[in-house]
């Protein structure tokens, strides 16, 4: 496997992303690599992972390698995404409009696009030579990739000659009157009768304060070309054996397969088959139990063949403790 | 079991959430004349898979959601699809998802308020995204403050927060970060009203009829052994056990889970 600026983590929920990207990224800072994990998932359990209080939300957090009984090696940095931080950063500093602070709350819904404005930002910076991104599941991993796209037409050109009338030169709660080309003053005019005036001020508002910044958010657009440069990233779709996950495997190669290049990889977690091989029993209930078990654990296998897609499997790690189940993963990152 | 209006089911992702939520379906089917529908939320529903099970879908799709609501308030459908088209507004949507969430689940408690015999099952997004779309009537309400939007935001709060209209099925599965997940979840949940919850314990091996009583190998036994450390540890009281069933049809698991559901429910 090449070692690469960016890997990306995705899959459905409860596949073990968050422990299997974890591991990884341990595993990467004791080959001497300086390493930075984010996490976009709201539900954040990177912090069960690795130990991480809450009042480490959106800061970057070093972690003691030793604590996974790693010793000389790199440095491993944490980060759990926090939308409000990322958007004050942009800002410079915490905004006093009211939807852009509500957006920007933890549930607010922003999770996605400033995810993407964070990673660029940390890449830009360039003081790691990894990062490893855990991202959220399913179809809010879509929208990730997505955001790019979004940011795009929210900035588009059609929107420059609004903005640029909304501007420095009108204070808002004026410019609806000042409002007369392009169709935008009959919009705003109508949404002002749904939604009353202090919302369309407000709101004219966050838009320019938005607008401003547009050029960190273009920015950020550099970040799906990169992901698609196969000498920039490496991706690891993450499907797990257990619960007949084979359609929403299926569905996530499909999905994925306009982003990605050939450096990818199929990872299968939590595979029983080795141990389900090496159970030899005479007694009839059990071994129809185990026969069982094999079908199902199959149905991943067979339902993922007709992809030329590199595949890995993980066994399930009999532990508890998600600390513990890090230091199994990691030795076999090293088996492999 | 007096039906709600609104069933939640959610839970980390991989508790096993698809498959309990067409079994309740199912189960609440058995039980009632009611209409029973499936919803996926912002996802597209396996409709083959549902067929299969006789399973009525709704779905909510956000622009015809909009447009309909839109146009209730400016008197004018026609206004309301020519503000929709605007590129201006489809850039917006996009950019703040939970304006979309709120909504799609306006539009459908407005659904199940005028339809006295229709009941509806989300199968929700897992926790993370529950609570971006619960929080959404919270957040909007803070940015419009006053107004016509107001007031059905309010009656939309009024709705989720009925015990007697909607209850949540919190999912867990007997691993530390998904019982963890769950109980922070039942806790957020409780923040915003909702207290009306069923804790739900999926896809117990230690439960399972086959692996009862019998000489297991190792790696079972260990598997065993480490999920009734956790539920131990972590000091939960389920109110309802699912078994892990071991089966590779979708429809043979859901008419499982339907059974255990109502054997449970009858208790």
């Amino acid at each position: 496997m090449k070692n690469k600026k960016i890997e990306v983590f995705c899959g459905t929920g409860g596949v073990g992303k968050t422990t299997i990207s974890a591991s990884r990224a341990l595993y990467l800072s004791s080959q001497k690599r300086k390493v930075l994990l984010i996490t976009i998932d709201p539900a954040k359990r990177l912090k069960q992972v690795l130990g991480l209080e809450d009042s480490a939300t959106g800061e970057i957090t070093k972690i003691e390698t030793s604590n996974f009984n790693l010793s000389d090696s790199g440095e491993l940095h944490a980060l759990l995404l926090s939308p409000e931080k990322t958007l004050n950063r942009i800002l410079g500093g915490k905004t006093e409009n009211n939807i852009i602070s509500t957006l920007s709350k933890p549930y607010g819904g922003m999770n996605e696009i400033m995810a993407v404005l964070e990673v660029q930002h940390q890449l830009n910076k360039n003081e790691y030579d990894t990062i490893v991104l855990d991202t959220p599941p399913g179809k809010h991993f879509i929208d990730f990739l997505e955001s790019s796209k979004k940011i795009q037409s929210f900035f588009d050109k059609n929107f420059s000659e609004v903005f640029n009338f909304i501007g420095k030169r009108n204070k808002p709660g004026r410019i609806l009157t000042k409002l007369v080309s392009s169709g935008i003053d009959k919009l705003l005019t109508y949404l002002e009768k749904v939604t009353g005036k202090g919302f369309v001020n407000d709101f004219l508002e966050a838009i320019h304060i938005l607008y401003d910044h547009r050029d960190v958010f273009i920015n950020g657009l550099h970040l799906e070309k990169d992901l698609m440069n196969v000498d920039f990233s490496n991706w690891f779709l993450v499907t797990s054996a257990d619960q007949l996950k084979g359609s929403d495997a299926k569905e996530l190669i499909e999905a994925s397969n306009r982003f990605m290049h050939k450096d990818n990889y199929l990872l299968i977690n939590k595979s029983w088959h080795k141990f389900l091989e090496e159970w030899t029993t005479d007694k009839q209930s059990l071994v129809q139990l185990r026969d069982k078990l094999l079908e199902q654990e199959n149905v991943i296998k067979e339902s993922t063949s007709q992809y030329s897609i590199q595949q890995i499997e993980f066994p399930e790690i009999f532990e508890n403790s998600p600390a513990k189940q890090v230091k199994e993963l990691i030795s076999h990152w090293k088996s492999l | 079991m007096s039906p709600k209006k609104l069933y939640i089911v959610t839970g980390k992702g991989g508790v096993g959430k698809t498959m309990t939520a067409l079994a309740l379906v199912k189960a609440l089917q058995s039980q009632t004349s009611k209409n029973v529908y499936y919803n996926c939320f912002d996802t597209t529903p396996d409709k083959e898979l549902c067929k299969k099970l006789d399973i009525k879908t709704i779905e909510f799709p956000i622009q015809e959601s909009t447009t309909e609501y839109i146009g209730r308030k400016l008197g004018s459908k026609n206004i309301a699809k020519w503000v929709m088209k605007a590129p201006f507004f489809k850039a917006l949507f996009n950019i703040v998802p939970s304006l979309g969430n709120m909504i799609t689940l306006g539009h459908m408690i407005d659904t199940l308020q005028n339809e006295d015999d229709d009941i509806i099952v989300i199968d929700a997004p897992s926790s993370g995204h529950i609570l971006t779309v619960l929080e959404s009537p919270k957040n909007f309400n803070q940015i419009f403050r006053t107004g016509a939007l107001v007031k059905d935001i309010h009656r939309m709060t009024d709705f989720m927060q009925s015990d007697d209209l909607v209850e949540t099925w919190v999912l867990n599965i007997p691993t530390e970060l998904a019982v963890t997940e769950g109980r922070e979840l039942i806790e957020k949940l409780g923040k915003s009203g909702i207290s009306n919850i069923k804790d739900v314990l999926n896809n117990a091996l230690f439960k399972n009829e086959l692996i009862a009583n019998e000489e297991l190998p190792e790696f079972l036994d260990r598997k065993v052994t480490i999920e009734k450390e956790v539920i131990k540890s972590l000091d939960s009281n389920f109110d309802l056990v699912f078994p892990m069933y071991i089966d590779k049809s979708p429809i043979q698991l859901v008419k499982r889970i339907e059974k255990k559901i109502l054997t449970e429910l009858k208790k």
